[in-house]
């Protein structure tokens, strides 16, 4: 217990750090409720000439896209951190402390996602209540879709967390990102339900993961929880697999941080800046002074 | 008892080497040009309990990458390697609980919250009993003067205040072994000496090792009895910092305050200022004694103040550094 209470003071002061500067913290949401509208308004042309498509009304969609959308605009940007941490080396100096660095990342990762996950659902419910005046919530179907929602986050985690790591290899881990979103936007059901592909997409979209992320919490909530221990089983079984993949590749990524670190990072990060800048001491005075402040910049032989 | 040591430690990586230019680019991509640097070379020494010893060398010289094989973040290329009886990057979570860690340039502390809550973290962190977690606090508030910054976030203080901070939770846990990367970088010689105040009092209290990288002589000179140079990956030379601040240039510095205008002409001697009847002198040891430099003058005419001083230690570094060993005494020292 004394071991996992060090976890839950990192999710705490985690979720102080991100309330610290309210009136950032209460725009996510207004701008959460705005993109609601927005797309309730597009719904509602595409629903204009008929009730229901694949069995989702207009109502239905609406709540579906509202859930798939608060999990999807909870999560923090950790590879961004990662990558940030990896390149200039700062990344050392959270080794060294007696915790799992993995878990640390999932502490944090989890405060502000899941905060802002449940902030967002109760804005855009708010919302749709008033907008449709219907809701198809209830109380055991909430809370396994809660449940199931945090299953979800801790799968989107570990694949942020495998692009995080990607920044051992690759300068820039922006395009994973892309990637992966796009594979959420589409056989992840972001803006619509898998029902709605050909067969042979959703069959695709059934042996990938990333349909536990946002899909399947989703149905969840709407269906009011019925195939809720099929959905959490395959989810913990992606955890479990995704959990050996990331341990793995991390044990393996800490022997990259042989080049990233100390004196090595800002030789790097000259040698880096001189493939976008040409002028070599302008480049070299400026890392410097960013760097290192009264240290003279020195190339490696 | 040696409390940290290592015989033969090396770190060698690979980078890769691109000339600037679009067309050597674009051939680095298909066929990269990688180079092998020893970040560390056969490193070998010890450091016993309670001593603190400097880790000094110039920009790129290993001293970085040694810390970090000392507190197990990175896995040396070869060498044995051993901290507190523990192999670091072996038994890196064990070994954490052992150390602390202050790195000049980086914060532990989290930037927007008031260092308070850094400090309950880490007490978390390192699994402290809170009865004891707030003896320990409250005695570290009082011995480096936080009352008043405690609660205010880490942002608004000054990089005194938060080096003071950083210093003050790296041993909540209270480490035996200290490491300290350039702790003063950046401070002003009033903060400079406070810090180094509290790092020297640790050390005399509570016999805690520290172990010391900085680039600031007034550093070493304050705290370390003990200094180990590295320069190219290689340990170069290992001395008290009395022995090298004393002995190793042998050259003393002559301050006079004549009665008339007088410059000796001997062997040894350098004349370093000459002003009227001032008179600044730099006395080879080795090779004329202080005491024949003083009765040459008298016998020519009357002193009325004078000073005998040693070479700054700084030049005695920037000698070592630069590889000017024109008196052939870096060998004599090693």
């Amino acid at each position: 217990m004394v071991k996992l209470k060090k976890y839950f003071k990192i999710f705490s002061i985690t979720f102080l750090n991100d309330i610290k500067y309210s009136r950032n913290f209460i725009s996510q949401f207004l701008f959460f409720g705005l993109f609601i509208y927005v797309f309730s308004q597009l719904w509602s042309a595409v629903y204009s000439e008929r009730t229901s498509i694949e069995g989702f009304d207009f109502y239905k969609m609406l709540w579906y896209f509202m859930f798939t959308e608060s999990i999807m605009l909870s999560r923090p940007a950790l590879h961004r951190e990662m990558s940030d941490a990896i390149k200039s080396g700062d990344i050392v100096y959270t080794l060294n402390k007696p915790y799992s660095y993995i878990l640390f990342c999932y502490s944090k990762f989890m405060s502000s996602a899941l905060v802002r996950m449940v902030m967002n659902m109760f804005v855009g419910s708010l919302l749709l209540f008033m907008i449709l005046r219907t809701c198809p919530l209830t109380l055991l179907g909430t809370l396994r879709g809660v449940v199931s929602a945090f299953l979800g986050l801790s799968l989107n985690f570990l694949f942020f967390f495998l692009i995080g790591l990607s920044s051992f290899w690759f300068e820039d881990n922006s395009a994973f990102v892309f990637i992966y979103s796009k594979f959420l936007f589409t056989v992840g059901g972001l803006f619509v339900p898998l029902e709605f592909f050909p067969s042979w997409i959703k069959g695709f979209a059934q042996i990938l993961p990333f349909q536990y992320i946002l899909y399947a919490p989703s149905k969840l909530f709407m269906s009011g929880g019925t195939d809720f221990f099929e959905v959490i089983g395959y989810q913990i079984i992606n955890i479990i697999i995704y959990s050996a993949i990331v341990t793995g590749i991390f044990r393996y990524a800490l022997k990259r941080l042989n080049i990233n670190g100390g004196k090595k990072c800002f030789v790097l990060t000259v040698v880096h800046k001189l493939r976008t800048e040409t002028d070599f001491a302008k480049t070299a005075e400026k890392t410097y002074q960013r760097l290192f402040l009264k240290e003279t910049p020195r190339i490696l032989p | 008892m040696s409390v940290l040591s290592t015989k033969n430690l090396s770190k060698s990586f690979t980078v890769k080497i691109k000339k600037p230019g679009f067309k050597e680019s674009l051939k680095s991509i298909f066929s990269p040009v990688m180079s092998e640097v020893n970040a560390v070379s056969n490193v070998s020494f010890e450091v016993d309990e309670g001593e603190a010893v400097a880790f000094i060398g110039p920009n790129g010289a290993g001293k970085s990458t040694t810390i970090k094989m000392l507190t197990g973040i990175l896995v040396p290329s070869s060498g044995e390697i051993s901290v507190l009886g523990l192999c670091p990057y072996k038994d890196r979570l064990k070994l954490s609980y052992k150390i602390g860690t202050v790195f000049g340039q980086k914060s532990q502390l989290w930037f927007h919250l008031p260092a308070h809550d850094t400090f309950d973290l880490m007490a978390d962190i390192y699994e402290i009993d809170r009865v004891e977690y707030k003896y320990r606090l409250k005695k570290i508030i009082t011995d480096f003067q936080l009352d008043e910054i405690m609660n205010i976030p880490v942002r608004k203080l000054s990089l005194g205040q938060r080096i003071r901070c950083e210093i003050a939770v790296s041993i909540l846990h209270e480490p035996k072994i200290l490491f300290l990367d350039e702790p003063t970088i950046g401070l002003d010689v009033v903060v400079k000496n406070q810090i180094r105040e509290l790092i020297h009092d640790m050390n005399l209290k509570t016999g805690m090792t520290v172990f010391l990288t900085s680039h600031d002589v007034g550093d070493i000179e304050k705290l370390c009895k003990r200094i180990l140079i590295i320069d190219k990956g290689k340990v170069i030379l290992e001395s008290t910092t009395y022995r090298l601040k004393h002995e190793f240039l042998k050259k003393k510095i002559l301050s006079l305050k004549l009665d008339s205008e007088y410059i000796p002409q001997m062997d040894g001697i350098s004349v370093l200022k000459s002003k009227g009847t001032g008179l600044k002198l730099l006395v080879d040891i080795s090779k004329i004694q202080i005491q024949s430099v003083i009765q040459d003058i008298l016998s020519r005419t009357g002193i009325q103040d004078m000073n005998i001083s040693d070479t700054p230690m700084e030049d005695v570094i920037r000698k070592i550094y630069t590889g000017d060993d024109s008196d052939g005494q870096t060998q004599e020292v090693l």
